[in-house]
């Protein structure tokens, strides 16, 4: 559906995108992640065909980006980072003028606009002017002026940018519901977004794709393995060594911290589950489990490792901003 | 949802500049500034017409039609000023270029709103010979001209508009280049007077003031209308180049 083969931006000296290359099949839903400046706008403004690559080539639904724009133009919908509207025209005009502008006929677009409404939950502004919508309004019209000639392809930058919690699950919601007959590719850096929405994620960093993968694999394969966090009630180097005899262990280590019972990091392989083999040893030496928890690298983890090398105060601030949800237990 | 095909056949492609050019036109229509302008120009006009007449009892449109290259040199411009810088400054400009529509049906679509605003303003001047027809008995071949003169202007002064729009998101900034380029198009025939022979031709040749006269006299020349056609066209060129540029940015 979308296919991207060495594409390279330069802005005059600045390497803006470097050789990427990726493909995205039908009904994926893909994050586009990274730091602010990593490459992301100018990789999706290329895919619309607003900026031309210095090199490479891009595909969407087997047509060039270059030499076929228009007709790409017609095949995709497009939400932009800075959601620019019309802000002197009502919501509906708005739609309107849309459907008009991309050559959709009355009896075609009237249906097609009742449908946005609704599905973007725009009923009770719809007469209202742009001017006077709040943010997460506006960033609805913008979705809905991106979905109204039901594109095969829908590229969303940064859809919940700027939106507070409550709009931001809102639009998540909606993408849920579009993911159903779409492909979809959206960039963020909101971690839990890419985690949450997404079937795959692609890390772009400095203008290279560094990780491509489904959030949960791409967490395996940082960490190389899994890891169980166990809290017994029993003495702490009884419970370490007798631990320590499970085969299969990788790594068996003593969580700081914790004074009255210890917690016990045991790191193994990705294919090797020790969570029964823990039972049976509790069980054997009458220590009680008070706490079990299998843990993955989150998506937040692997965005820090990937991306903290050069823009450190942005990878920290990603990281601080995302704590409360970046974590996935199993 | 609805069950669209997206995809619209390419022959339809004539649509969008009208769809654009309504759109443009309702805004110029919308905006307060518009009316100012063009209560500003009609009370000019109006009053350059009326005084001779009662003044001296000429019944002749020469009045109104004489000083317009200089007026259109302010009034183009205010009307232009805003349709490109206005959609770089907001953004739009990206809406507009991830439609499927092409860059040239964008600057035609604006070149025609403005003619069509033009077009609009002059029909209220009509009421000048108008009056002439009622008074006297004017000559009909000169009006046509006087108002073909007056359209090959403001074509020619639109283009520049929305070129010198094109090139900034300042509407201040495109109306001080807009009304530049346009003074100097009106002072080379002026220009001229001072100038050997040899110079004053040429400079004649390029000065708006030229070609206007000898339509609004009723002359029906093909090279006046050469004039003002190439020149619209040099600029419509010039500014979707600009607009273009950004693909090869």
């Amino acid at each position: 559906m979308i296919e991207v083969a060495n594409l390279t931006k330069r802005y005059g000296s600045t390497l803006a995108l470097d050789h990427v290359t990726f493909s995205i099949q039908p009904g994926e839903v893909v994050g586009l992640l990274g730091p602010n400046g990593a490459g992301k706008t100018t990789m999706l403004k290329m895919l619309t065909g607003y900026l031309p690559p210095t090199e490479g080539t891009a595909r969407v639904a087997n047509l060039s980006v270059l030499s076929e724009s228009l007709q790409v133009r017609e095949r995709i919908g497009y939400l932009p980072e800075t959601n620019p509207l019309y802000e002197e025209l009502a919501v509906y005009e708005s739609l309107e003028w849309t459907a008009k502008l991309r050559g959709l006929p009355e009896s075609r677009y009237r249906p097609a606009i009742r449908d946005v409404i609704r599905v973007c939950g725009l009923e009770s502004v719809v007469g209202r002017d742009i001017a006077h919508l709040s943010k997460g309004f506006r960033q609805r019209v913008g979705l809905a002026q991106a979905i109204l000639h039901d594109p095969e392809i829908l590229i969303l930058d940064e859809p919940t940018s700027g939106l507070d919690p409550n709009q931001q699950s809102e639009v998540r919601q909606l993408i849920q519901t579009l993911k159903q007959r779409k492909t979809v590719l959206l960039s963020t850096h909101i971690l839990s977004e890419a985690q949450s929405s997404c079937d795959r994620v692609l890390i772009i960093h400095k203008g290279k794709i560094v990780a491509d993968g489904s959030p949960a694999s791409l967490g395996q394969q940082m960490t190389g393995g899994r890891r169980l966090i166990v809290e017994l009630k029993a003495p702490s180097d009884l419970a370490l060594q007798a631990l320590r005899q499970l085969s299969g262990l990788r790594q068996a280590a003593l969580q700081p911290g914790h004074a009255a019972n210890p917690v016990i990091a045991l790191d193994t392989d990705a294919s090797i589950d020790l969570r029964e083999a823990v039972f049976d040893l509790a069980v054997r030496y009458h220590w009680p489990i008070l706490q079990m928890t299998q843990e993955a690298a989150t998506l937040e983890d692997v965005f820090r490792q990937l991306t903290a090398a050069s823009s450190t105060p942005m990878a920290a601030a990603v990281g601080a901003g995302t704590t409360a949800t970046g974590e996935t237990s199993i | 949802m609805n069950g669209l095909n997206p995809s619209v056949s390419l022959p339809e492609r004539g649509k969008p500049i009208t769809v654009l050019a309504r759109r443009e036109l309702s805004l110029l229509f919308n905006s307060p500034a518009t009316y100012v302008v063009c209560v500003v120009f009609l009370l000019i006009s109006g009053w350059l017409f009326i005084s001779p007449l009662f003044q001296y009892g000429e019944s002749t449109l020469d009045t109104f039609l004489k000083p317009m290259p200089l007026i259109f040199t302010f009034l183009i411009p205010a009307l232009t000023m805003r349709s490109f810088a206005e959609e770089f400054r907001a953004g739009t400009i990206e809406y507009l270029a991830t439609m499927p529509i092409r860059d040239y049906e964008v600057v035609l679509a604006k070149y025609i709103a403005s003619l069509g605003l033009l077009g609009v303003l002059l029909t209220f001047t009509l009421v000048y010979p108008a009056i002439l027809f009622i008074v006297g008995r004017p000559d009909t071949g000169q009006i046509a001209g006087g108002y073909l003169a007056l359209l090959g202007l403001g074509s020619l002064y639109s283009a520049i508009g929305l070129w010198a729009s094109s090139l900034t998101r300042n509407q201040v900034v495109a109306f001080i280049v807009a009304f530049f380029v346009c003074f100097v198009f009106f002072l080379m025939g002026r220009i001229a007077e001072f100038l050997p022979n040899l110079f004053a031709a040429f400079f004649r040749g390029w000065a708006v003031e030229t070609h206007f006269d000898a339509l609004a006299r009723g002359v029906m020349d093909s090279r006046d209308l050469l004039y003002w056609a190439s020149g619209t066209v040099f600029f419509l060129a010039s500014c979707l180049t600009v607009v273009h540029s950004r693909r090869w940015r």
